[in-house]
């Protein structure tokens, strides 16, 4: 079975919700269209993107079981605070509903206002148990606001008492207004605030306090793996850090797990070597990158654990 | 011949100068001591650095030949763009005759003034030709300017005249207001902004007009290296006019160790091979040793070549 963990569902009440606001216009793109605000991307658009079926097709076409749908970048958190609750309700709606109708080949990870923490918490308990839902997306900021801030643990907390898996999706960073030649909001900004939040999430013990929920990193944990013994190095010295942090840092990150979507064999390896071959998921990235299953196809691994990274993994972390 | 190619020289001088600047302020800090500014960490440092024997005893302790020595950060670009020529000449000249003596041992890497670009080609002209000198120090961005601005063209193009190996050390982002915390600016900071720093050079074609001089990457890349298929995946849409994918001019560059993990040094040498890995401590931060390197699982020439021998040939140290 081929299980797709990192694709997108470009639902239109979430572009309808996006081209209401103020000031955001349409700019010509390599995608098609950019939505734009302030010189900023917002989200790119395709036309062929907004066509429900075109997604079935294309998995039909590559011989792909099963797909988890979830929001692109910027998520919710781009709305005003007070309208991202009854916004969610929209979106998340139109996306379970999508999945629903083909429950066979297609699951929703709905997002939360966390712009609004009472409303996502209801929004939490409104979704976490409906039959098209397989876990929920989180950015890896929410307008700038690390996810390891203390306005967060009620969420946290509720996440962990009802185990639902918890799919990370890379925001634009804080900063990006300094990172807008080239894409690179996207290209780097992107790998940035993923690295960010994690380390954010462990030196702030969140995963120490809430240990029972499945955390699934997008961009196989977007190079952080690289940089782990300056991470190791860090916390040791930093008594701040520590207090939060029961164990090493490394077996926090070991508990989480990572997609396959930097489709770099080299850091497919590294990953699979430290993380085990039961913490991998493979991911396209549909419709951005794209991506089939040849990267994890080409792993020097044993068939058993290629199949555990393709499908086996998320079918039994899901309960697919 | 063990080269050490990332190791700092501590100026007292230099912090003096820097701790005089308006606003900054010294306080202790987990090293020994810290110069912030703006509630935003700026450098750490510590007396026993400042003792000029130190590094040469830590090398006869832990068997190093040579090192290149270098600004740590925020190098010369934390003063204003009009007093950097005249630090530049000062802490150049002090850089460089505390390796004459010891050339045998040391050698040095100049900073340049990039805040004025002509000064830093006058600078550049007057430290080329020292014997001590081995390269060029450059920071991942100059006061916040990225290294690919079109006011460093002239600079690139003389650097390329020269041939002269530059040696890249990642400097605070531009964000760094937005990640004080726990040290992040440093820890994940300067990674960012060596990633951003080398992939600017390369979208933006600096080293496909320049190919003619050594670039070495700080921290085995600060990334880049895991990012190569996002950088060609992104070669086409965003950055049409390079000649080549992004990946062509990543391979060609020079990375030192420090990023010190095995796996990173092993997906390094996989992706650009041993002879573009280059031996380095971070003296006095992280100041590993070669263990880091005699544990990786490769052969007995490939070891020597990132341990010194590419950087005897890079740098003319023999």
């Amino acid at each position: 079975m081929k299980i797709d963990t990192h694709a997108h569902y470009m639902a239109k009440t979430f572009y309808e919700a996006i081209e209401a606001m103020p000031g955001v216009s349409r700019k010509a793109d390599p995608y098609g269209l950019q939505l734009v605000r302030d010189g900023k991307t917002v989200v790119p658009l395709n036309e062929k993107w907004l066509d429900p079926d075109d997604q079935l097709r294309e998995m039909d076409r590559k011989g792909f079981d099963m797909r988890l749908v979830s929001l692109t970048t910027p998520n919710l958190y781009i709305f005003p605070e007070k309208d991202q609750g009854e916004i969610a309700k929209r979106v998340n709606d139109e996306t379970i509903k999508y999945c629903e109708q083909r429950i066979d080949r297609l699951r929703a990870l709905p997002s939360l206002p966390l712009g609004d923490v009472a409303a996502s918490l209801k929004e939490l308990d409104r979704v976490a148990t409906a039959k098209g839902v397989a876990g929920i997306s989180i950015g890896s900021s929410v307008a700038g606001v690390p996810l390891s801030d203390p306005r967060f643990e009620p969420v946290w907390k509720r996440i962990d008492e009802l185990r639902i898996p918890v799919v990370e999706h890379p925001m634009h960073p804080k900063f990006n207004a300094d990172m807008q030649d080239m894409n690179l909001s996207i290209l780097v900004g992107f790998m940035f605030d993923t690295q960010l939040m994690v380390v954010r999430m462990i030196l702030n013990g969140i995963f120490e306090r809430y240990p029972n929920f499945p955390f699934l990193v997008a961009h196989t944990g977007a190079g952080l793996l690289d940089i782990k013994h300056r991470l190791r190095g860090a916390h040791n010295r930093n008594p701040e850090s520590s207090k939060n942090m029961k164990k090493p840092f490394d077996d926090y990150l070991k508990g989480l797990y990572f997609d396959t979507c930097m489709n770099d064999h080299e850091v497919l390896m590294d990953a699979f070597h430290f993380m085990g071959p039961d913490r991998l998921m493979w991911g396209t990235d549909y419709p951005f990158v794209d991506n089939d299953t040849k990267q994890v196809e080409g792993m020097e691994i044993s068939t058993a654990q290629k199949q555990a990274i393709i499908g086996d993994n998320a079918q039994r972390l899901f309960r697919l | 011949m063990r080269v050490d190619v990332h190791a700092h020289i501590m100026s007292r001088d230099f912090h003096e100068a820097m701790a005089k600047l308006p606003g900054m302020i010294k306080r202790p800090n987990l090293w020994g001591f810290e110069l912030a500014r703006d509630g935003k960490h700026i450098a750490s440092c510590n007396e026993a650095w400042f003792d000029r024997d130190h590094p040469i005893r830590e090398m006869d302790r832990k068997g190093f030949d040579m090192r290149l020595v270098s600004l740590a950060p925020p190098n010369l670009y934390i003063f204003p763009p009009e007093q950097q020529p005249e630090v530049a000449r000062w802490v150049n000249d002090e850089t460089i005759a505390y390796c004459k003596g010891r050339i045998d041992r040391l050698r040095a890497l100049p900073s340049l003034p990039l805040g004025d670009p002509a000064a830093a080609l006058i600078e550049l002209d007057r430290i080329a030709g020292a014997p001590e000198v081995a390269g060029v120090a450059i920071g991942s961005n100059v006061s916040g300017v990225p290294l690919s601005d079109e006011r460093f063209e002239p600079v690139w193009a003389k650097i390329n005249a020269l041939k002269m190996p530059v040696v890249e050390h990642p400097l605070h982002p531009t964000f760094a207001g937005d990640i004080q915390d726990r040290n992040l600016s440093v820890v994940l900071g300067f990674w960012f902004d060596t990633q951003l720093c080398v992939t600017r050079l390369i979208l933006n074609g600096v080293f496909e007009r320049y190919p003619d001089f050594p670039f070495i990457v700080a921290h085995t890349g600060g990334g880049v290296i895991s990012a190569i298929d996002r950088l060609d995946w992104a070669t086409p849409r965003w950055a049409k006019n390079l000649k080549q994918p992004a990946s062509f001019y990543a391979k060609r560059l020079y990375y030192d160790t420090c990023a010190v993990y095995a796996p990173t040094l092993m997906e390094a040498h996989n992706a650009i091979g041993a002879g573009h890995l280059m031996f380095g401590t971070d003296y006095p931060y992280i100041d590993i040793d070669f263990a880091h390197v005699s544990d990786l699982p490769l052969a007995g020439a490939e070891k020597a070549a990132i341990n010194g021998d590419t950087a005897a040939k890079v740098f003319k140290l023999a």
